[in-house]
C-alpha cells in the first residue's frame, strides 16, 4: 500500500514536470512570436500543440496527485490514527493541489488561455518540488523517505 | 571531347523572350533529336524551365559549334537570330560544368537556394536519357550534377528559411497552429495581394475559407475559387470569432479593426489565438491590436523583414557551397580524363 502510494504520487510528479517543460517550450516561442523575433521560426512543434500537451499533463498529474492524497489519508488513519496529522508534507501537498486546482478551474471557468496560464502551471512545480524534497530537507515531519 | 553549354536565363533575357524560348515537354523529344543530327553530336540534354533554357551538348571537336546552336534555337522556335545574339552565353569545359553543377545547387536562381531546380535538372537529364540522347558522359556528368545539388542542400543552409511575404506567413501560421484541416481563414478584401497569401496557406491543407469585402458581388468569385463562404462586411464579427488565421488587403485608408474591438472578439472566442497578417498599405489593422493576449499580428514590414533576413543568411552560404561545387567539379574533370 505504502509502495503504491509512492509510485502514483512520482507518476504525478512526472506529469506535473511534462507540463513544466511544454509550458516552458510555450512561453519562449510565444514570445518570440509576440516580438516578432526571425527565431520563431527555429521552433519544431507549434504553440496550439505545446498547449495541449501542457493542459492533459496537469489533468493527469492532478488525478494520479488527489488519489495519491486520498491513499495518504487513508494511511495516515491506519498508521498514525487520523486521516489529517498535520504532517508538513500533508499541508504542501494540500497546497500543491490547490495551486493546480487553480490552473485547471482558470482553464475551465474564465477560458484563460495562454501565456498566464501557462506560466501558472510552470510556477506551481515549485510546490511540487518543495513538497517531494523541500519538506523533508528543511523541516522534516514523519514522511522519512520522501 | 568537350562538354559545352550554350543558354539564357532570367539575368539575360526578359520573360517574354524566354516563354517563347522555353521547349513544351512534347517538343523535347524532337529538339533533341534534330540537335544530334544536325549538329552531328552524340550527346545532348535540354534544361527548359521559366527562368533558364540550357543546351548542354557532348561536342566531338570545336568548330564554331556556338553559333550553329543559336542559329538552331531560333529556327526552332521561330525566332529571328539576330534578335538573340546577346542573350546567350556559352561555356566550355570546366566552366560548362562548373555551371551546370552550381544551377543544379541553386547558386544561379532567382531566389538563391530554391530546391524545385533541382527536380528540373533531373527531370531534363531522364528525358533526355529516355530520347537516348545521354551516353557514358552525360549519365555520369548529370548524376554528378544531383548529387552535388543535394550534398550543397543538405551540408549547408542555403535552401533554409522562408524567402517570400507569403511563405515568411504560412511558416508563421505553422508555429502557431497544430491541424491545419481545422481551421479557417478569413480575408478581408478580395485583391491579388490576398489572393496570393491565401493561396500558400490553403496549399498546406487549411479546413474553410471565408472572404468578406464592401461589395459582396466582388467576395463571390473568390470564395468561390476557393470553395469557401463570401460574408458581407455587416457580419464582420461573426466571422472573426470563427477565424483562426486573417488576411487583410484591402485598399482601404483606415483601420477596419481597432483594438476594442479585437479585445470584444477574443472575449467571445475564449482567448482561442488568432493570426492575424496584414498586407495592406496604408495598414488597415490597428498595430494596437498587437497587444492584446493571444492575438498574433504581423504586418508587411514584419513579414518582409523576416524574408529578407533570411534571403541574407541564404547569400552567406554561397561561400561554402561553391566549395562543394569546386570539389566535385574537380573530381568530375579527373574522371572523365581517365576514363578516356
Amino acid at each position: 500500500m505504502i509502495a503504491l502510494h509512492a509510485a502514483v504520487l512520482f507518476a504525478s510528479y512526472a506529469a506535473f514536470f511534462v507540463a513544466v517543460v511544454t509550458g516552458v517550450l510555450f512561453l519562449v516561442q510565444e514570445r518570440r512570436l509576440k516580438r516578432k523575433d526571425p527565431r520563431v521560426l527555429q521552433a519544431v512543434l507549434p504553440l496550439e500543440l505545446l498547449d495541449r500537451v501542457n493542459l492533459w499533463s496537469v489533468l493527469v498529474g492532478f488525478a494520479l496527485f488527489s488519489f495519491g492524497m486520498i491513499q495518504g489519508f487513508l494511511l495516515a488513519r491506519t498508521r498514525w490514527g487520523a486521516f489529517w496529522t498535520g504532517d508538513p508534507k500533508e499541508v504542501w501537498s494540500l497546497a500543491t493541489l490547490a495551486a493546480y486546482a487553480a490552473v485547471l478551474g482558470f482553464r475551465a471557468s474564465v477560458g484563460l488561455r495562454g501565456r498566464r496560464i501557462v506560466f501558472l502551471s510552470v510556477v506551481s512545480f515549485l510546490l511540487v518540488l518543495f513538497t517531494f524534497v523541500g519538506v523533508n530537507y528543511f523541516i522534516g515531519g514523519r514522511h522519512v523517505f520522501f | 571531347m568537350h562538354i559545352g553549354v550554350l543558354g539564357l536565363n532570367h539575368r539575360t533575357t526578359p520573360v517574354e523572350l524566354r516563354e517563347q524560348m522555353a521547349f513544351r515537354e512534347e517538343e523535347l523529344p524532337e529538339a533533341l533529336t534534330a540537335v544530334r543530327r544536325e549538329l552531328k553530336i552524340p550527346e545532348c540534354v535540354i534544361l527548359s524551365t521559366c527562368n533558364r533554357v540550357e543546351l548542354y551538348t557532348l561536342l566531338p571537336e570545336l568548330n564554331g559549334h556556338a553559333a550553329r546552336l543559336r542559329e538552331f534555337l531560333a529556327r526552332f522556335h521561330q525566332l529571328d537570330p539576330a534578335h538573340l545574339s546577346d542573350r546567350f552565353y556559352w561555356h566550355l569545359q570546366p566552366d560548362s560544368v562548373r555551371h551546370l553543377f552550381r544551377v543544379a545547387a541553386g547558386l544561379e536562381s532567382m531566389v538563391l537556394g530554391e530546391s524545385e531546380i533541382l527536380g528540373q535538372v533531373r527531370e531534363a537529364y531522364a528525358q533526355a536519357a529516355a530520347c537516348g540522347s545521354v551516353g557514358p558522359v552525360f549519365h555520369r556528368l548529370f548524376q554528378t550534377a544531383i548529387r552535388t545539388g543535394k550534398e550543397v542542400r543538405t551540408k549547408t543552409r542555403i535552401g533554409q528559411g522562408a524567402t517570400s511575404v507569403s511563405s515568411v506567413a504560412v511558416e508563421l501560421a505553422r508555429r502557431i497552429f497544430r491541424d491545419f484541416r481545422s481551421k479557417t481563414i478569413l480575408t478581408l478584401g478580395a485583391g491579388q495581394m490576398g489572393e496570393a497569401a491565401l493561396r500558400s496557406l490553403q496549399d498546406q491543407g487549411v479546413g474553410s475559407v471565408l472572404v468578406a469585402n464592401r461589395t459582396l458581388a466582388a467576395a463571390e468569385p473568390l470564395a468561390l475559387a476557393f470553395k469557401g463562404k463570401a460574408v458581407p462586411l455587416t457580419e464582420l464579427e461573426p466571422a472573426l470569432i470563427q477565424a483562426d488565421i486573417v488576411i487583410s488587403s484591402t485598399a482601404a485608408d483606415h483601420y477596419l479593426l481597432t483594438r476594442a474591438q479585437v479585445h470584444r472578439i477574443m472575449t467571445a472566442r475564449r482567448g482561442r489565438p488568432i493570426f492575424l497578417i496584414d498586407i495592406s498599405v496604408p495598414r488597415n489593422l490597428d498595430p494596437k491590436i498587437a497587444e492584446l493576449e493571444n492575438v498574433y499580428l504581423y504586418d508587411i514590414d514584419d513579414l518582409e523583414e523576416i524574408a529578407s533576413a533570411n534571403r541574407r543568411r541564404r547569400l552567406d552560404e554561397v561561400t561554402s557551397c561553391a566549395a562543394i561545387v569546386e570539389d566535385q567539379l574537380e573530381n568530375f574533370l579527373t574522371r572523365i580524363s581517365a576514363a578516356r
